[in-house]
């Protein structure tokens, strides 16, 4: 990820510039020792909060997922390529004190676990209780026959952020909240197609550091073949169930289109629509995910007890989901 | 030498802090070829708040001198390393509660309880190809020099061999943790960058007292 400000502090210069933008729905925790966490304001202590947690992979944008209301209600970037730190994690949990709980979903990445982890001890300390949800839906980032909890997150955990808000907000304990949410973890898979456009390759399941695809495909350089073999990939990691909707949600990449994002999610739906139906479909530029160009398509089965909270549209600053 | 004062071990812990920053290019580029590559610039970050508050402060003992720079290392460094190498430093504070000085045994049984520590928060053991398989032979060498009542001069000696052992070591294993798991067979013949880093904290240990 290449930036022109300073990578030392890109996540505190751009929480400030948000919290400096965006007054009315944002704020940073005052004196804070590294200044990267993102509050949603005003705070709402009387119910579950949700936190975001993201590092590496360079996504300051993912702070802009507490500028709408009914999405996170904390984001806490990482320095460029390492997870934010369990003090940051606290200490904005200390600040804003919820009498209900955290509840903290991220990528499933090392760093964010271990980070945390910790924060929860640390929380605990102050009377704050706090349960994680590592998001690991990106499908051919291991072997189809190794555990999906190995595999890596890749954007799937929007649905997790959305649903978890609407639940809290219905009154629902952490440890409802957190269930609902581990539901949606298991019903949710994406896969991140690249694009070679030199030898009209689609790579389909590169990782965010460069770690190659498993699988790609040489002569089908089409939105068509996106949809299609995403699609298939998708529908044969879930197996969707016959009371199961489908949400599709299509993200480009820093380099990806946005012509490209609305003709894909256009081409998933023709395709889908035969085989299973769809619920809810979004497309935008949610995550960077990768200098490189390409598309991420996610699919999430809904089932009675997911569909509720994921009806209302959410607004920030940056997207619609 | 059988014991070491606060201002020994700040010495050293200085001397740490120095060993790690100049070593980010490195750490950089070993964690490039099997992994995300931020090891050294994260490392560097956090020893480098280290090194700044060793040179501003004083400490009134061990203890205080350890917590203070294990809790720098986590506020700072963020990432697995930022935890990792943090509660290295505070996982294994009480062996050395109220206590002025250290022997041996003790700073035996303060690595000891921080890789027990490391151990359970991630989950690891030996032959996952992580920092541990540096540690915990370093960490097996000093309860040995302890038990056999050897002075800190051939307890570092042979806790930093030890180390550049489990180093070693981990080039013919296969990551199977955090990012580096993700390229296989690319990790074989490759050392693991923590443990790179474990081995150069026990070098600056040993480079301190001799």
């Amino acid at each position: 990820m290449i930036f022109l400000t300073d990578p030392n502090t890109i996540s505190r210069s751009c929480a400030e510039g948000m919290a400096c933008v965006y007054p009315e729905f944002t704020r940073t925790v005052p004196d804070s020792f590294n200044g990267r966490a993102l509050l949603h304001h005003p705070a709402e202590s009387d119910r579950v909060n949700i936190i975001v947690v993201a590092g590496g992979g360079g996504n300051p944008q993912t702070h802009s997922f507490v500028t709408g209301s009914d999405l996170a209600d904390i984001a806490i970037n990482g320095s460029l390529r390492a997870a934010p730190s369990a003090y940051d994690i606290y200490e904005a949990a200390r600040y804003v004190h919820s009498s209900k709980g955290y509840l903290m979903i991220f990528n499933n990445f090392m760093g964010d676990i271990l980070n945390c982890d910790m924060a929860i001890e640390l929380m605990a300390l102050d009377g704050l209780s706090g349960k994680m949800c590592p998001f690991h839906d990106d499908c051919l980032s291991v072997p189809q026959n190794e555990d999906r909890k190995n595999r890596a997150g890749l954007i799937g955990f929007l649905y997790g952020v959305k649903a978890a808000n609407a639940c809290a907000r219905a009154g629902a304990s952490l440890e409802e909240t957190a269930a609902l949410v581990e539901h949606i973890n298991e019903r949710t898979s994406s896969v991140l197609i690249t694009m070679d456009f030199d030898n009209k390759i689609l790579y389909f399941g590169e990782g965010i550091s460069g770690e190659p695809a498993p699988l790609s495909f040489k002569n089908e350089f089409s939105i068509e073949s996106c949809a299609k073999h995403a699609l298939d990939i998708l529908i044969d990691d879930l197996k969707p169930l016959p009371n199961e909707k489908l949400h599709i949600l299509i993200n480009r990449t820093s380099a990806g289109k946005f012509e490209d994002a609305y003709s894909l999610a256009k081409s998933v739906y023709d395709h889908a629509g035969s085989r299973i139906p769809i619920s809810r479909m979004s497309a935008g530029h949610y995550m960077f995910m990768t200098d490189s160009y390409g598309l991420s398509v996610t699919a999430l089965c809904s089932d009675e007890s997911i569909e509720p909270y994921l009806q209302k549209r959410c607004f920030t600053d940056s997207f619609i989901l | 030498m059988d014991h070491l004062t606060t201002e020994q071990l700040q010495k050293m812990l200085l001397k740490v802090s120095e060993k790690i920053i100049i070593s980010e290019p490195l750490l950089t580029e070993l964690d490039t070829i099997i992994g995300d590559g931020d090891h050294g610039f994260g490392m560097r970050t956090g020893f480098s708040a280290v090194a700044a508050q060793l040179s501003e402060k004083t400490y009134a003992s061990p203890y205080e001198l350890f917590k203070d720079s294990g809790m720098t290392l986590i506020r700072v460094m963020g990432g697995t390393s930022g935890v990792i190498f943090g509660t290295l430093f505070i996982g294994g504070l009480s062996a050395m509660e109220g206590k002025e000085t250290l022997s041996v045994q003790d700073f035996a049984d303060y690595i000891s309880l921080g890789t027990q520590s490391i151990a359970r928060r991630g989950r690891t053991a030996r032959g996952d190809k992580t920092m541990y398989d540096a540690l915990i032979e370093a960490s097996e060498s000093l309860l040995a020099s302890a038990s056999s009542k050897e002075s800190f001069e051939t307890a570092f000696q042979k806790a930093c061999e030890a180390a550049k052992y489990g180093v070693e070591n981990t080039k013919s294993m296969l990551s199977k943790k955090g990012r580096s798991k993700n390229f296989k067979d690319k990790t074989l013949g490759h050392p693991d960058t923590g443990a790179v880093s474990v081995s150069l904290i026990f070098e600056a240990f040993h480079e301190t007292i001799c």
